[in-house]
């Protein structure tokens, strides 16, 4: 494979299990809620993909991440709803919870807190570089895209975003579409998380490894759109093959490599916050 | 909704909730601990009694257990004060790991060098050290707040990280003390660590600092301009303009307060108990301090009560694995839990009621 072509394949790689998280992100702010908790969600579906794929396989197990995933982002949603608790505060909470309750039942199931390894929970290729986990973690983001875009949901959502005032006066209860949006971002992160267990065929303690960060940020380096967001995901998925791909290049060791996408983003915000300031300052000129 | 590069949201229960408030919040903190932590041991322990025993008793009891309990509470009090100076701004920022780790590894860099110069007075030279770094990592968030109004959330997460990574290299690769099996640098002489005040506990000097530094900021915030400053800004930056504060300096200045606090936090885990920089040793401490702050209602006089509750948390669970069989995390689950807890308003509310 000629070196763009495995740069791209190297991308696909990274984006299949970074994508849904995002897309994810995005469902809940379209509802006006900041999800800070898409790092332990992801967590939480990596270990149910692992725990569950051990006992019944990997079709099961994927199902299992989606689910368990979903369901907590939901239930710390209510939570945070009905005991008017900050979202921001609930997400940490979870962020906290996930790795450390991973680890107490990873002893529970496997024995082990450290790495387990679970036969046959690998999975194959499909395509150079992709593999058919990656494949069903796009599909999910795909149908998550597809909700938001062109559903009465995502009206809905959008709407939720925009005024909660006016969606109450078209009769829509606004707690029940964010449930939803959070639910949603919940299966999103399920998938990635499954998508990262099932790259290695193990589960890994805190092998999210910032993801969900960076999710949130493409969120936002998006401009919280949809083709924004997705576009975001594609440069940081670039940027991380291309720190993979040039270990291999440049006699720059790993930790160096993998710091610059962080780096390189934070930049990015920096000079995107700067443009858009100038932007606004033109606009209000007279 | 408006596309853009900012992140547009408070965080109501991180401002100052009173002393009243914030009194309340750690009796429910404190409850709800105790609750979860007796739970735990019956729960995930095959002997119950020995885990409750290890986790409410050991780290009180004996005089060296209780007052390395409070040594291990005074890094997290001052990366919580931290927390507490940048959010009070309206500065949400998430780099305190970072900024934590990076305080480690500069000042066990630099002890060595500097006690080889100067002696024991070389100590709080090498925490200078650690702050600096610690302010190091956070000027590329306060440089984007003030010059670009780049979100603070989303830099000081993403420099964090990278940070984190780039640490974790120093550590393991060119610094690394290739005679230990374990991924931390050289060990540091004995007269280039935090005086030992009370041996064979681990107590140092940290405490007292981390007392002095809450006492200090209560001050700040309480009894001063600057302070008062500083809170309206991070409740209404127009109105803080408007009553004529230096907003400006207020746009920047908090994030780097805040990362000289985490910095001198990680140099007083590398002089400290630790002995040196290891990798990975900031385990969660940025993370960790938001929790403590939210506790403290974000009062820096309620800071070292919830820092320690979490230091007892750590320790407890930490001796509860060693004595009976409760796993070590079991710790870090309730303190997640506890945070949750009290971040439930009508839980507070009915607790204020029936006091």
């Amino acid at each position: 494979m000629s070196a763009v072509g495995s740069l791209v394949a190297g991308s696909l790689a990274f984006m299949a299990p970074l994508a849904p998280a995002a897309i994810g992100g995005l469902a809940t702010e379209y509802v006006g809620a900041l999800n800070i908790a898409l790092e332990g969600l992801i967590l939480v579906g990596a270990f149910s993909y692992a725990a569950a794929g051990s006992i019944a396989g990997p079709i099961v197990g994927f199902a299992a991440a989606l689910l368990s995933s979903a369901i907590v982002a939901a239930g710390a949603d209510l939570f945070s709803r009905k005991a008017k608790a900050d979202p921001f505060v609930v997400g940490l909470g979870v962020n906290m919870l996930a790795p450390a309750a991973a680890s107490i039942l990873s002893q529970a199931v496997f024995d082990t807190k450290g790495v387990a390894v679970v036969a046959g929970l690998q999975s194959a290729m499909a395509l150079p570089g992709l593999r058919y986990s990656d494949v069903a973690s796009f599909a999910v983001a795909a149908a998550i895209i597809a909700a938001i875009a062109a559903t009465p949901f995502g009206t809905r959502s959008r709407a939720a975003g925009m005024s909660r005032d006016s969606l109450a006066m078209a009769g829509v209860d606004y707690g029940r579409v964010r449930g939803a949006a959070y639910f949603v971002s919940g299966l999103a992160c399920g998938a990635t998380g499954a998508a990262l267990a099932a790259s290695v065929g193990a589960w890994v303690p805190n092998m999210s490894a910032g993801r969900g960060w960076i999710a949130l940020v493409a969120v936002y380096l998006g401009g919280k759109r949809l083709g924004g967001t997705v576009a975001a995901v594609a440069m940081f998925s670039l940027l991380l093959s291309a720190a993979a791909a040039a270990q291999a290049v440049v006699e720059l060791p790993a930790e160096l490599l993998l710091s610059i996408p962080y780096f390189t983003a934070a930049l990015v915000v920096i000079v995107g916050a700067r443009g858009s300031a100038r932007r606004s300052a033109r606009r209000r000129a007279p | 909704m408006r596309p853009g590069f900012r992140t547009r949201f408070h965080i109501e229960t991180i401002h100052d909730a009173g002393g009243t408030k914030a009194a309340v919040r750690l009796v429910a903190a404190l409850a709800s601990a105790a609750t979860l932590a007796a739970l735990a041991a019956a729960f995930l322990s095959s002997e119950p009694s020995s885990a409750l025993r290890a986790f409410f008793l050991a780290p009180f009891g004996t005089e060296a257990a209780f007052l390395s309990t409070l040594e291990l509470a005074a890094p997290l009090a001052v990366c919580a004060l931290g927390v507490i100076v940048s959010f009070r701004a309206g500065h949400y920022s998430l780099g305190g790991e970072g900024q934590a780790y990076a305080g480690s590894f500069a000042a066990a860099l630099a002890a060595p060098v500097l006690y080889e110069a100067l002696g024991p007075a070389s100590v709080p030279l090498s925490i200078l050290i650690g702050a600096s770094a610690g302010a190091l990592v956070a000027a590329p968030s306060a440089i984007g707040k003030r010059l670009a109004g780049a979100d603070v959330l989303l830099t000081s997460i993403l420099v964090s990280q990278g940070v984190i990574f780039a640490v974790d290299w120093a550590i393991g690769g060119p610094f690394r003390d290739r005679s230990s099996n374990l991924v931390a640098m050289e060990a540091l002489p004995r007269g280039a660590l935090l005086p030992r005040l009370a041996p064979p506990s681990t107590l140092t000097a940290a405490s007292i600092v981390a007392l002095a530094a809450c006492l200090a900021a209560a001050f700040y915030f309480d009894r001063t301009r600057s302070g008062a400053a500083h809170d309206l800004y991070g409740r209404n930056q127009r109105f803080a303009e408007l009553q004529g504060f230096d907003v400006a300096r207020l746009s920047w200045a908090p994030i780097i307060a805040a990362g000289v606090l985490h910095g001198a936090a990680g140099a007083m885990m590398a002089l400290g108990a630790r002995g040196t920089a290891i990798r990975g040793m900031s385990g969660g401490i940025g993370w960790s301090a938001i929790g403590a702050a939210l506790v403290a209602g974000s009062r820096p006089q309620a800071l070292p009560f919830a820092a320690v509750l979490f230091a007892w948390l750590d320790s407890g669970s930490r001796q509860a694995s060693i004595l009976s069989d409760l796993p070590p995390d079991a710790g870090q689950a309730i303190k997640a839990v506890v945070i949750l807890a009290v971040s439930a308003r009508p839980a507070i509310a009915a607790l204020r009621r029936r006091r």
